[in-house]
């Protein structure tokens, strides 16, 4: 078995809705090793999106824990989680979320903003990102100069550019056509098997999920299988 | 990496930008405009200075008049050294715009005055005319005269043939500063006290020098108290006392404009806070994204300051500029007339600036806070 890079335990979200209290995730645990490639299924409202925004530290649990690469994020205030977000996940979203004022190359660079690596350097990391997605000749287009697959080529160097452990992918091909969302599932594909990144992704998609290597279904905040 | 978040910002809506930093140069240009005139309002403009001290009549500064017998009064005062006194014939302020002042000034009045510059020659020719008159630099620039020309001046000051358009022969010309004062004809008071059928005895001014400048106060308060129940009250003190008291007389003109101002900027602020919430608005996922690639909380409030400074003061810089660039072709149009009075100096760029800087700081504040506070994932759930 490889090493464990995600390790949830006894996660729990709730949300205050008025008087109510709305549980999203019921004390939730799941492992996940280095270098997997993890599809999450699981109907509307399951906890999907909310478990992906814990292990991406953009969100912190009611309890439990969650831990990366042996880190607790869950214990992490808001500046820390900012510090470890922007080194350890990369995240790729349905609706590509680019800027749309920057150039492919500018948006790419937007996490690398952030280091202390200089000028050349980021170019550097921003080629060989763009490389990996096959965008190496629109890197000076703007997002409307370019196609929907392609946008999300660009989202994808944006979230591999600073070489995270793990990528974080909220339906990355929701908003794609059928052959479009294939290149796209091709291309997380060999990150994972050619690059080593571990992948976590939310999926609606069946022929999404079939391209991980497992999946695992959500349904009122407990994972079924 | 400030830049690139102020850049993606700014240029996102690019008319907006453009329509709000349209409006800020037109606030700052008039801001500029208005402010040029400053020294006007200040009173120490070119040569005038605090050491000269000058008698006035006390309710009517512009067209009162004071009995020659307070001369006498000054006289008997150790403190003062030189006296020399000027009359201005009476005109209205319509006559004023169109035709150029005559001030009948004593013998003594370049020595007490000693910022009206004219050569010797011209000074002694002058002296030796009792119709002769040394003109205005601007003034002859404006009216063509040149020395030797027969000048007709229509004034309100009767003459003792019961006309009254009074003739002069151009001896010299006179300049000073502040320009402005250089449009006016000067004039012997000896030769109009003896041709005019009215005003006699009476003077516009009284002007004299204190042999202790630190006694300048004490020295007003004494003469204004002795002529304070006279029906020639005075009102003494140095020159840019005077000038700002005239000023005060002709309206709070200073408080008017600073109300403008006030006004434009106040309207400027509300203007550019409400563009800047709405972009923030608008860039609701754009900044979750930034925080979801590790931008701090802190750095985005930064971001959103400096995009609103951005704007204010690239519109404060050509707003600023213009006024640089349109107060010497003001001063130019005003054939040199309001030279030193109408300064737009570096003091006032940088005040502008600075004004900039807090306005932005103010605009900018609450969408940069609301940018803090957003949480990346309510802002991704609403997409």
């Amino acid at each position: 078995m490889s090493e464990i890079l995600v390790d949830v335990k006894n996660l729990s979200k709730e949300y205050k809705r008025g008087g109510e209290t709305l549980v999203v995730l019921d004390n939730l645990n799941l492992e996940i090793p280095k270098q997997d490639y993890l599809a999450l299924m699981g109907p509307s409202g399951s906890g999907k999106s909310t478990l992906l925004n814990l292990i991406g530290g953009l969100d912190t649990p009611s309890n439990g824990s969650v831990s990366i690469n042996g880190e607790r994020i869950d214990k992490m205030n808001s500046r820390q989680l900012s510090n470890w977000r922007a080194s350890n996940v990369g995240f790729i979203f349905q609706f590509y979320n680019l800027l749309p004022v920057l150039s492919a190359q500018k948006n790419i660079e937007l996490p690398l903003l952030l280091t202390k690596l200089s000028s050349s350097q980021r170019k550097k990391h921003v080629e060989t990102a763009l490389s990996i997605v096959g965008l190496s000749d629109r890197a000076s287009h703007k997002p409307n100069e370019l196609s929907g697959g392609q946008q999300q080529r660009v989202a994808i160097a944006r979230a591999l550019v600073s070489d995270p452990d793990i990528l974080v992918c909220d339906e990355p091909t929701g908003d794609l056509d059928r052959d479009t969302a294939t290149e796209i599932l091709n291309l997380l594909k060999s990150l994972n098997e050619d690059h080593g990144k571990t992948i976590l992704m939310v999926t609606h998609d069946p022929a999404a999920a079939e391209s991980a290597k497992r999946s695992l279904h959500l349904d009122k905040g407990k994972l079924i299988a | 990496m400030y830049w690139i978040l102020v850049k993606a910002g700014v240029f996102r809506k690019k008319v907006r930008s453009l329509l709000t930093t349209f409006s800020v140069i037109v606030a700052f240009f008039l801001y500029g405009l208005l402010h040029s005139a400053d020294p006007l309002f200040n009173g120490a403009v070119g040569e005038i200075n605090a050491e000269r001290m000058i008698m006035m009549p006390k309710h009517d500064m512009m067209f009162g008049r004071i009995p020659q017998s307070h001369i006498n009064y000054l006289e008997s005062i150790d403190s003062v050294t030189d006296i020399a006194w000027i009359d201005m014939l009476s005109m209205d302020i319509n006559s004023m715009m169109e035709n150029i002042p005559i001030f009948a000034i004593s013998d003594d009045y370049f020595e007490v005055m000693d910022r009206f510059k004219a050569s010797a020659d011209e000074k002694e020719a002058f002296f030796s005319n009792r119709t002769g008159a040394l003109v205005g630099k601007a003034a002859a620039d404006i009216k063509g005269w040149k020395p030797g020309d027969l000048i007709s001046v229509p004034t309100f000051s009767a003459k003792n043939d019961g006309t009254n358009v009074w003739e002069f022969y151009v001896e010299g010309i006179y300049t000073t500063s502040p320009a402005a004062d250089e449009l006016g004809i000067m004039v012997r008071h000896e030769y109009v006290e003896e041709a005019r059928a009215n005003n006699k005895g009476t003077v516009s001014m009284i002007i004299f020098n204190l042999d202790d400048p630190t006694k300048a106060d004490q020295i007003s308060n004494i003469i204004d108290n002795n002529f304070k129940n006279s029906a020639y009250a005075t009102f003494t003190g140095n020159e840019i006392t005077l000038s700002q008291k005239m000023l005060s007389d002709i309206g709070n003109i200073k408080l008017i404009i600073t109300s403008i101002i006030s006004a434009v900027f106040f309207t400027l602020l509300l203007v550019t806070a409400n563009t800047m919430s709405q972009s923030v608005r608008e860039r609701t996922s754009d900044i979750a994204i930034l925080k979801s690639l590790g931008y701090k909380d802190i750095q985005i409030f930064i971001s959103i300051l400096l995009e609103s400074n951005f704007i204010i003061l690239i519109g404060a810089a050509f707003g600023l500029g213009f006024t640089v660039m349109t107060v010497p072709l003001i001063d130019q149009a005003s054939g040199g007339l309001t030279g030193g009075l109408i300064v737009f100096d570096i003091f006032q760029v940088l005040r502008g600036i600075l004004i900039g800087v807090l306005m932005a700081s103010l605009a900018g504040i609450l969408p940069a806070y609301q940018a803090y506070k957003l949480k990346v994932v309510d802002a991704l759930a609403k997409g």
